[in-house]
């Protein structure tokens, strides 16, 4: 977008922040192309449209809060890259809950899991004997497939932290990664 | 899903209205302590709901709308202050007499106030550039509907003389204007 094209942006947003609704349409006309190719150069083409959608929309519910001292074009930008964050986040965690479960066995508590886990038991406090029950029974419960009655979010963070105590002691005890 | 160019232009304009209908929150807040200044002065409750509801919604929607429309609503609540806050400060049985005639003092205090009202109005309006006169009509109609919760104190009479006051005040702005087109 050239200076000029920017100042009358800038003029118009002003004018659409007061709720001069004429300025409605130059403003929709002037940010659209820039916010598809903004958008577009950070996002992959199958959600680049959809985002810019987005963020357009919510550009348009917040035209009447911008300051018009403020550079408008930075402004509805910043949104934008905002939007970008939000679904670049929303897609990361759908990524992750489409990774499949460990299979369910019919019964949770059955003779063959007991021992899997007796055994992961058995070994965890073999080699990482300054492990911390918690993260024994954290690991027990990736182990076995099965999810404790916590936020899936708390849970996830707890088998990170555990996994890296875990590297760690195994590290320390064996020497190698 | 990505929406057609046309609906995505509809729901953009939707959207910035309702932004807009949003944002008046930020203004129309001061009514509640105006209808709490004017609850405190009197126990006319269903009058102070009923002016108090007809307010917020003047001023939501000049809000919404913008502009010099927008821009009007404090200088009303400015200007509207007077009346609403002044009758309010002597008893309600207090009277004045002038000249054979006696008048309830909260009833002169609306007309003074009324007055006070208008010229600040007249004043303000003289400042803008643009939209004066939408300027003067909204303004007007915040301070007096604002002014009125707080003259119902002296009555009927009371909101009148606040009116008749508020259109002497706007006199001298209303004869600039026509000396200055002339």
């Amino acid at each position: 977008m050239d200076s000029a094209a920017q100042a009358e942006l800038q003029k118009q947003m002003a004018r659409l922040a007061l709720g001069d609704r004429f300025a409605f349409l130059p403003v929709y006309e002037a940010l659209w192309p820039v916010l598809r190719e903004f958008i577009g150069r950070q996002m992959p083409p199958s959600d680049s449209e959809d985002v810019a959608q987005e963020a357009l929309l919510k550009i348009f519910a917040r035209a009447s809060e911008l300051d018009p001292e403020r550079d408008a074009l930075s402004w509805a930008l910043g949104i934008a890259t905002f939007e970008i964050r939000t679904v670049r986040k929303r897609i990361l965690r759908r990524r992750e809950e489409r990774v499949p479960a460990l299979p369910q066995v019919a019964s949770a508590d059955s003779v063959e899991q007991q021992l899997v886990a007796r055994d992961l038991e058995a070994a965890a406090r073999e080699a990482l004997g300054t492990l911390r029950p918690s993260d024994i029974e954290t690991l027990k419960l990736v182990a076995t497939g099965r999810l404790p009655p916590v936020p899936r979010a708390t849970f996830r963070k707890r088998v990170e932290r555990a996994l890296k105590r875990f590297k760690l002691a195994w590290r320390a005890k064996h020497g190698t990664g | 899903m990505a929406l057609a160019e046309q609906a995505l232009l509809e729901r953009a304009r939707r959207t910035y209205e309702l932004g807009r209908l949003r944002r008046t929150v930020r203004d129309t807040w001061a009514i509640a302590p105006i209808i709490a200044v004017s609850a405190l002065h009197h126990s006319k409750l269903p009058i102070t709901v009923a002016v108090g509801a007809t307010l917020f919604a003047l001023a939501t929607v000049l809000v919404w709308r913008g502009q010099t429309w927008g821009r009007a609503l404090w200088p009303g609540f400015l200007a509207g202050a007077v009346p609403l806050v002044l009758p309010g400060l002597v008893p309600a049985n207090l009277d004045c007499c002038i000249g054979g005639s006696c008048w309830s003092v909260c009833m002169l205090l609306c007309s003074a106030s009324g007055l006070i009202a208008g010229l600040t109005i007249g004043a303000l309006a003289a400042k803008q550039d643009v939209g004066r006169l939408q300027f003067v009509a909204a303004s007007a109609l915040i301070a007096g509907l604002t002014g009125s919760l707080g003259c119902v104190v002296a009555g009927l009479a009371g909101i009148v003389g606040m009116t008749a006051g508020g259109l002497v005040g706007l006199a001298p702005m209303y004869l600039r204007l026509q000396i200055r087109r002339a």
